[in-house]
């Protein structure tokens, strides 16, 4: 078996140089390939061929001055992702790390942490940002993973396009057109590490112009073990399904509708600070649920103009906070046809939300209870072609909310291509991220002294409070990028930043609350805005694809933060900035196909070490492996081992928040893929 | 070992040859194409079916392709002319303004991108010339055009105007009228 398993990968490897020699001389054109198909087309079929319903503002990655990385469908299913947070974790710059099962700390270029709070991310279009604390829950992002055409990460401001709070990344996550899923899938996973998930889709024509696809999907996960060795606790019950509708009303209308409805039981073990008995360690059962409609009108004119409007609403509970919040969102944008060298584009929106937070007195509460508030914008943008090697993208998004009022966030991008096949990039944007209902009105014990209550000597509390002053947390970036296809085989994009960031969040003393006297005093820590603080890095993205069988992808990023605090006033200090995230971080994908049917995929990864105030997360390297056998057409069996190198480790610890992390476990799992017309 | 390598170069060949035949052609054959490729490969296509009067064109050294402005239908055909010859000649895309000397040796002008104003310019200026002219509106070719390439819905549909077309010298393959839409001119000149 062993000797049999070793001329195997020897004769893999022997392969692997022969093709990738042969592959550098032939320079296997892959992603021109598509367009040479289509060129060989016969007239009737072209005449015949279905065209794809317009997905707004496309543009070919050469031709963004951004630092931008798709992730595809491929990916996520070569990799074996079985969650959209899991796939994040390809992109360079990108730190996303598992607090427990349903708990994640996700961000971009820093400030990392469980309420991470400089990343936008978006569903289809639809804002999944969490009103609450700015922040996002990961857990309840899932989808039937299948269908998902691409996931595009921004790193950077993308504030201008896209309003405040894209600070430092936007994550769009792109659902397939429903004209793409037409016919059955099934899946069902199930893991050593009890995981068990099943999901189901059927899509067909509705109509002559239209298409439609629903899903269904159950999941369960079972506790993990903490890093004391403990049971976690953090066992999840998940039941979700959505539909996508597509269709076209006239030769120039599109319509799309997307909804989706899901209710989730999530466990959590964590560290409660209660006023009478002090930290105490509980288990909890969570039920969080929510539901989206979404949809979306685009029409295309003659003179190349395209207008789009788009209406959704959400809601969502959940009950660890007691929080209940819908949102109405109304989005307008207008593409001019292109006049000489200049493209317009004009949009605005408007977004409405009402929400409700329940009270714990003296654990946790924010005041007032319940609030409706409403946020409006405009942007405008221009990308003007200066020659044709040279284009300058001036953009501008005007933006009211009720806490802070105005804020105004430019951006200048700059692109020049030396060659068609390089491209190198400018920019300097501003952004903004607005102050959350827990910074204006959140009260809520954070840390005690000595952490034991009640004790001899009196303790004292540590109580977070927010302020309605509080105001917006400013970026001012600067960002440089390269991208070179070296030939069809492969390609580099790297990327340089520096962020200047003004009124970070901060903490100060506050006034004594004797009150509670003689069991304890309460310390208020007032949220303020004076810190500031500082980002830089670098990013490399290398894809490599010496043959039709092979792909390397390789990620690497670098950063360094820092921060402080004004002086004057009381004593404070920063509070989620600058740590919180890796200074290293590194990437390596190997795909291979050994045959039509079997293909496989090892992915190491790096991931620095982490301080965090209280706790520091120790470096580690981690090796996934995923084979993949496509048993018959339609039928799909994959196999997977994650964390190879490690039995457990530690991604994350909750360092201002209570949940108690768990390990990252070795774990493996089976899944079958079905598909049927 | 030397046997092996090859034997394992052979194999990983015929594998990723039969992956391109097994995976690659099906899935080309379902999946919808976005409007401004299947156009691009019209307007690449379009020299198959169509004659110019060769006379005009004596003495060019290069088959080119008018547009009027840089969009993703001209990119697209951009990249698909990289490396190819008609008549001999090699295919260039060529942006124009609507001047005489510029429109003359155009064999087809992709009308994309500007409004109706300038569009009229370049159709009064390019009417002596025997340019093929495209837009992708059914109205051009009722209003001065030669061809559209029209949505129609799930479809992208040739609409030409053959009396325009044969009008200004030009000559149209019968397997393309044949898939074609034929329109009358609505305005009288």
């Amino acid at each position: 078996m062993v000797v049999r398993l070793a001329h195997g990968f020897c004769s893999a490897f022997a392969g692997f140089l022969a093709t990738g020699a042969l592959g550098l001389l032939l320079a296997l054109p892959l992603a021109a390939r598509e367009l040479s198909e289509l060129k060989a087309l016969s007239l009737e079929a072209l005449a015949n061929m279905p065209v794809s319903i317009a997905s707004h503002g496309e543009r070919a990655l050469d031709d963004a001055a951004a630092a931008v990385f798709v992730i595809t469908a491929e990916d996520i299913r070569r990799a074996g992702v079985t969650h959209v947070a899991d796939a994040l974790r390809m992109v360079p710059g990108l730190n996303v790390a598992r607090i427990d099962a349903n708990t994640w700390a996700i961000s971009a270029r820093g400030f990392n942490g469980r309420y991470a709070n400089k990343l936008l991310v978006l569903m289809d279009g639809r804002s999944v940002y969490s009103p609450l604390f700015s922040g996002v829950y990961w857990d309840e992002l899932d989808t039937f993973l299948d269908d998902i055409e691409r996931i595009e990460v921004i790193r950077g401001p993308g504030a201008s396009v896209w309003g405040a709070n894209a600070v430092n990344g936007v994550i769009n996550i792109i659902t397939r057109s429903a004209q793409d899923t037409i016919g059955q899938a099934a899946n069902l996973m199930a893991g050593d590490d009890g995981r068990l998930a099943l999901s189901f889709r059927h899509g067909a024509a509705f109509g002559p112009d239209a298409d439609y696809r629903v899903w269904l999907k159950a999941s369960r996960q079972e506790a993990g073990e903490r890093l004391s060795g403990e049971n976690g606790r953090d066992d999840s019950e998940d039941l979700r399904g959505g539909f996508r509708l597509d269709g076209m009303l006239s030769g120039r209308d599109s319509l799309t509708l997307l909804g989706d409805l899901y209710r989730r039981h999530v466990g959590q073990s964590s560290q409660r600070l209660d006023l009478l008995h002090g930290r105490r360690e509980s288990a909890d059962h969570y039920r969080n649920d929510g539901a989206s409609l979404l949809g979306r009108w685009t029409r295309e004119y003659s003179d190349g103009a395209e207008s789009t409007l788009q209406l959704y609403y959400d809601d969502q509970r959940h009950e660890e906070v007691l929080e209940r919040h819908r949102t109405v969102d109304l989005d307008f944008s207008y593409l001019f046809p292109p006049r000489g060298r200049h493209e317009l584009a004009l949009g605005g929106g408007y977004r409405w939300i009402a929400d409700q937070v329940g009270r714990r007195p003296l654990f946790f509460e924010i005041l007032p209870a319940s609030r409706r508030y409403a946020l409006y914008s405009l942007f405008a943008q221009d990308v003007i072609t200066l020659d044709e090697r040279w284009s300058l993208t001036l953009g501008v998004k005007l933006e009211h909310n009720d806490f802070s009022g105005f804020e105004l966030q430019p951006s200048v991008r700059l692109l020049w291509h030396p060659t068609s096949r390089q491209s190198l990039w400018l920019s300097v944007a501003r952004a903004a991220r607005t102050p959350n209902r827990g910074e204006l009105g959140v009260r809520g014990s954070i840390d005690a002294f000595p952490a034991s209550l009640p004790s001899s000597s009196r303790p004292v509390v540590f109580e977070g409070v927010g302020r309605p002053g509080f105001r917006s947390e400013h970026l001012l970036a600067f960002e440089a990028g390269y991208r070179w296809r070296v030939g069809d085989y492969l390609s580099l994009d790297i990327a340089f930043f520096h962020n200047e960031y003004d009124d970070l969040r901060s903490l100060e003393v506050g006034d004594v609350d004797a009150s509670h006297l003689p069991d304890f005093l309460i310390l208020e820590s007032l949220f303020g805005n004076r810190a500031s603080g500082y980002a830089r890095g670098a990013e490399l993205a290398l894809d490599w694809r010496p043959a039709a069988a092979w792909r390397g992808q390789l990620a690497w990023s670098w950063l360094e933060t820092g921060s402080s605090v004004s002086s004057g006033g009381n004593p404070a200090y920063p509070t989620g900035n600058g740590g919180g995230s890796p200074s290293t971080q590194f990437s390596l994908r190997l795909d291979h196909d050994f045959s039509a049917a079997l293909s496989l995929d090892l992915w190491l990864r790096y991931v620095g070490r982490v301080r965090n105030p209280d706790q520091v997360i120790p470096a580690y390297w981690s090796l996934n492996a995923h084979l993949e056998w496509q048993a018959r057409p339609g039928l799909r069996l994959s196999a997977s081992v994650e964390n190879l190198l490690d039995p457990v480790h530690p991604e994350y610890s909750d360092a201002l928040g209570s949940v108690l992390a768990t390990e990252a476990p070795r774990a493996a799992w089976l899944k079958l893929h079905w598909e049927w017309p | 070992m030397m046997k092996r390598v090859i034997r394992a170069m052979a194999r990983h060949l015929a594998g990723a040859a039969r992956l391109g035949a097994c995976l690659w052609l099906p899935v080309m054959a379902l999946a919808a194409v976005p409007d401004y490729q299947i156009r691009a490969v019209y307007l690449f296509n379009l020299p198959n079916f169509v004659g110019w009067p060769e006379a005009a064109f004596k003495g060019m050294s290069s088959f080119d392709y008018c547009i009027v402005h840089r969009g993703r239908v001209e990119k697209t055909l951009a990249s698909l002319i990289e490396g190819e010859f008609r008549e001999g000649r090699p295919v260039r895309l060529r942006q124009v303004a609507a001047r005489p000397d510029d429109l003359r040796g155009c064999r087809v002008l992709y009308l994309r991108g500007i409004d109706l104003l300038e569009r009229r310019d370049y159709l009064r200026v390019g009417a002596s010339l025997p340019v093929l002219t495209v837009a992708d509106d059914a109205d051009f070719v009722r209003h001065g055009g030669m061809m559209a390439l029209v949505r129609e819905r799930r479809r992208i549909r040739m609409y030409i105007n053959l009396a325009r077309v044969r009008r200004q010298g030009l000559k149209m393959n019968a397997r393309l009228l044949q898939l074609a839409r034929i329109i009358d001119d609505v305005d009288l000149e």
